[in-house]
């Protein structure tokens, strides 16, 4: 059963076009490894980072391997707390990830949502809706997410904020970029809607909730999905602004970004790995995702077939 | 069976209410039905044919409940027990590729409405439905898992015939159900929607632009333009003894293939605006016949034989 | 009759062993599969078939719009004495539009909607013929007027979307026959349009192409339009041309099976039947084309040869060929 699904998964158009472009694979396989990498941290490294205990601070402010005074044991050098960069990669891009993903989801549910009742019911709460889109629109992405995020600073004081920064990063990022997904999905719903099995539906009094989520929804997530794997590229980046500004992710359980900016300190005085080799992960990271998302909207648009 | 009555549809084409109020134009309507009425007796098939603009689909949408009247009565009469039953009416759409759901297998498809209808139906007993139903309509059980990608417009019209008989409907309409099929699949579509209609007892409302099509498998036929209905009578009558003009400039513009002289065509000038219909008789600007009641006065219907007809110079064959 | 008059005509077109083919990752299709035919000056030819049969993409073929993969691999297209199928792009440009003009199915698509008609038709007339700017706007008008364009001069400034469809079918054949072409393509030229405007259409392109003897290649899967327009027919099916002849014969007496099965499929308003004649199955996709002739699966009348063997178009009568084993008798077996 398993060997007949994987037999018909590489049979299909999908995977023939995946097959045929290398920048693709190569971009699926340094994405694969990086997620891995970042699941599978505390298996991988061999020290604990953020576990002071397994600190040694002779060892801080080391060079990476190729360099004089490094050593293999810290492939990519220490910190000034003497933890390894590359453990902190993996650590930081965990941290990069889960705010990615997270914040892509909850702008995926809450843009779908508006955009198949704006698109399917039409009238009144279209025009609602699609005016507050066009409105939070006009700000930047960035801008609306300092905003959030400065609200809930406010709310939650000392300690507790570096607790649940990750999860106000990922209400701020998501609700900065639910109107991309709605617009998106709305387009295809207006489409769908004039369809002839929406009609066909209508006729036996199906639930306007059960036409919407049933039948146009899974007729719409071929765009949706492009949009979600750029957009959890620019979440990562928007994450690692914020942090590199100071306002995202605490040094206590650094991101990427907030690594980039810890390292930038002491790129002057010579050390610069301890900044460039987490700029070099993040650009990598987006970099990837991003010739997957092209390639996935090419694959996706009908016209191009 | 169904009974319309006086029935209306306007589509409101005006600007939007400001740009109006300053402007202070008047609301545009498209008339797209204007003022039809008929009636289709149990399990007959009424064909209502017309050009493009005349109405006809309108029509159909709104005895599915897919539009709701502007004013005017559909009175639904059946012999069924249950009349709260919301599936007595089902529909056959004119494109097959845009009629089925391309994400849900044809199992899916053929029971949503026996799902919609029914809050408790075991698996197995919907399953053996389905495949009940494939059988019926020229298909394979083994169809139930694939998808409609996987067939031709053809057999997708046959799908769709299958989901529309599920529910046991008692009213079928058919919104030109071959007109995107080839010739011989055409052929093969019709055979059975007549088959069907026999061994349900269905009663039937044709939509076509085809002629040849609705002559074949009405029993009355309705000739309508620009939203009115111009003549309504027996299949037999309409196509050897038409009484309206246009009915009869109809026929003979059809390409047939009988004759291959394209002379006989007197039907010229082009289908109105429907955003701005003649006054009157709708039919009086491009009407041979037509005289100065014709422009002024818009014709009712009349019974003249068996035929009702709507002119004021009805053309009567001396018998 | 057209037939007697210009039976002496020369050919103006000449198609023959004309093989399309569309390199697929499933394989090398094959949508059109060694077609031969002729026109002649003057002429209408009328090729039908179902969808799928490869009608248009033949049409295409001769003036070299085949869609990219899609390739001539094998055969010749000679117009004139002269082969047009493997010319370099600046010269098939001047063969297209000025020798052979082309009308499709859609006029919306096929008009620019951002300029004028009489602008596209200025710009067609200057391109293909030697007028000036005025001439050209003269005859421009000229047209108009003879395709039934009431006030030419005044709509003359109009933008297609201002026209009906009929109207704007009008525009495309003014536009098609402005250079004096001797052969037009028409591509489902009245499909999209009402009943009453087609009749209105056809007779015009009828009465025009008489009057300035231009050949027609009118492709169309409707046989009514095919019986008001044509001399001579070509049915294909599945890429192959499998009968071919004057129009009364291949309406009342076509000898292949699958013309003669379509004839009778098609309902007809004068008789009435209980049951329509249709013939099983359906079209095989570009994929799955039979082995032997296309067409054996859904035939009636098939043998144990028609699985092997693809018949050649065999002459029955002096103009009317069929492509079937019945009436191969020179290699049946004893």
């Amino acid at each position: 059963m398993k060997r007949f699904l994987f037999e018909h998964i590489i049979n299909t158009d999908f995977f023939y076009q995946f097959r045929r472009s290398p920048r693709v694979i190569f971009a699926s396989f340094l994405i694969l490894l990086i997620i891995l990498s970042a699941v599978f941290a505390p298996l991988l490294t061999p020290h604990r980072p953020f576990d002071p205990g397994t600190l040694e601070l002779m060892d801080a402010r080391k060079p990476p391997f190729f360099q004089e005074e490094g050593s293999t044991t810290y492939p990519l050098g220490t910190d000034d707390q003497g933890r390894d960069v590359l453990a902190i990669i993996m650590y930081g891009s965990r941290i990069s990830l889960i705010v990615g993903f997270g914040s892509v989801l909850l702008a995926m549910a809450i843009g779908i949502s508006v955009g198949l009742l704006s698109g399917y019911t039409g009238g009144w709460i279209d025009s609602l809706f699609m005016r507050l889109a066009d409105i939070q629109l006009t700000f930047p992405s960035i801008l609306i997410a300092l905003l959030i995020d400065s609200i809930a600073r406010i709310l939650f004081t000392g300690s507790a904020q570096d607790e649940v920064a990750i999860l106000i990063l990922i209400l701020a990022i998501g609700i900065s970029t639910w109107p991309q997904y709605a617009r998106m999905t709305r387009s295809g719903a207006m489409v769908e809607k004039g369809k002839d099995y929406i009609a066909a539906a209508r006729i036996i009094k199906a639930n306007p909730r059960k036409i919407m989520f049933r039948h146009i929804l899974p007729n719409i997530m071929g765009p949706n999905l492009v949009l979600a794997t750029l957009g959890l590229a620019g979440a990562v980046i928007v994450e690692a602004t914020l942090s590199f500004l100071g306002i995202g992710i605490p040094p206590t359980t650094p991101s990427l970004g907030t690594l980039i900016r810890i390292g930038n300190d002491y790129l002057f005085s010579g050390e610069w790995w301890i900044t460039i080799f987490p700029a070099v992960a993040l650009v990598i990271l987006v970099l990837s995702i991003n010739l997957l998302g092209d390639w996935l909207r090419d694959v996706l648009n009908p016209k191009l077939q | 069976m169904l009974e319309v009555w006086e029935l209306r549809k306007y589509f409101d084409h005006s600007q939007g209410w400001l740009r109006r109020a300053f402007s202070r134009q008047p609301k545009k309507m498209v008339k797209a039905v204007d003022g039809v009425s008929f009636a289709i007796d149990h399990g007959r098939t009424l064909g209502l044919v017309g050009e493009s603009g005349c109405g006809k689909t309108t029509i159909a949408r709104m005895i599915a409940g897919l539009y709701k009247p502007t004013s005017g009565d559909i009175i639904f009469s059946s012999d069924a027990e249950d009349s709260q039953d919301s599936c007595r009416i089902q529909m056959i759409f004119q494109d097959p590729y845009s009629s089925m759901n391309p994400r849900w297998r044809i199992r899916d498809i053929v029971a949503e409405p026996i799902r919609e209808s029914n809050e408790r139906t075991d698996k197995q007993a919907l399953k053996n439905r389905v495949s009940e139903l494939l059988l019926q309509v020229g298909l394979s059980p083994d169809d139930a898992d694939k998808y409609p990608h996987q067939f031709s417009g053809g057999q997708r019209q046959r799908i769709s015939i299958a989901r529309a008989l599920s529910v046991n409907p008692d009213l079928l309409v058919c919104d030109e159900p071959t007109s995107a099929l080839d010739v011989s699949v055409q052929a093969q579509i019709l055979n059975l929607l007549k088959e069907i209609q026999r061994n349900y007892n269905l009663t039937c409302l044709f939509i076509s632009h085809n002629l040849a099509v609705v002559h074949h498998v009405s029993d009355q036929v309705g000739v309508m333009y620009l939203g009115k209905l111009c003549e309504i009578t027996d299949n037999n009558t309409l196509f050897h003894k038409a009484k309206h003009p246009y009915t009869r400039m109809l026929l003979e513009a059809i390409p047939d293939l009988e004759t291959n002289e394209l002379d006989s065509n007197r039907l010229t000038g082009d289908i109105p605006d429907p955003l701005h219909p003649p006054a009157g008789c709708v039919f009086h600007p491009r009407c041979p016949e037509a005289d100065s009641r014709c422009k002024t006065e818009i014709p009712g219907l009349r019974l003249i034989g068996n035929t009702l007809v709507a002119c004021h110079h009805p053309i009567q064959d001396r018998n | 009759m057209f037939s007697t008059q210009n039976c002496n005509n020369k050919d103006l077109l000449r198609v023959e062993h004309l093989r399309i083919e569309y390199p697929t990752r499933k394989g090398v299709l094959v949508p059109v599969d060694d077609i031969s035919f002729s026109v002649r000056e003057g002429e209408i030819l009328a090729i039908v078939g179902e969808s799928g049969a490869g009608k248009s993409m033949s049409g295409m073929a001769i003036i070299n719009l085949l869609e990219p993969p899609g390739t001539i691999a094998r055969g010749s297209v000679v117009l004139d004495g002269r082969r047009i199928d493997n010319l370099p792009k600046p010269a098939l440009q001047k063969v297209r539009g000025r020798e052979i003009g082309v009308i499709f199915q859609d006029p919306l698509t096929s008009l620019n909607p951002l300029s004028t008609i009489g602008k596209q038709l200025v710009q067609t007339i200057t391109t293909h013929t030697d007028m000036t700017a005025l001439q050209a706007r003269n005859r421009a008008v000229e047209l108009l007027e003879e395709v039934g364009i009431t006030g030419a001069e005044s709509q003359f400034d109009s933008y297609p979307h201002e026209f009906s469809g009929g109207m704007r079918q009008r525009v495309v054949i003014a536009l098609a026959l402005c250079a004096n072409p001797k052969l037009i393509i028409a591509d489902e030229p009245t499909t999209a349009l009402d009943v009453s405007i087609q009749a209105q259409i056809l007779s015009l392109l009828k009465t025009l192409c008489r009057e300035y003897q231009t050949a027609i290649i009118l492709i169309t899967h409707d046989m009514g339009v095919v019986r008001k327009m044509a001399d001579r027919v070509a049915v294909m099916y599945a890429g192959r041309i499998v009968e071919i002849g004057s129009v009364e014969t291949i309406i009342q007496e076509a000898k292949h099976p699958y013309t003669a099965g379509l004839m009778r499929c098609i309902p007809n308003i004068s008789s009435s039947v209980e049951q329509l004649h249709y013939i099983g199955g359906s079209m095989p996709r570009l994929h799955e084309i039979p082995t032997g002739c296309a067409f054996h699966p859904r035939c009636s009348m098939m043998t144990a040869r028609c699985r092997e063997e693809r018949p050649e178009l065999i002459s029955l009568e002096e103009t009317h060929k069929a492509a079937c084993l019945l009436f191969d008798k020179g290699r049946k077996d004893a």
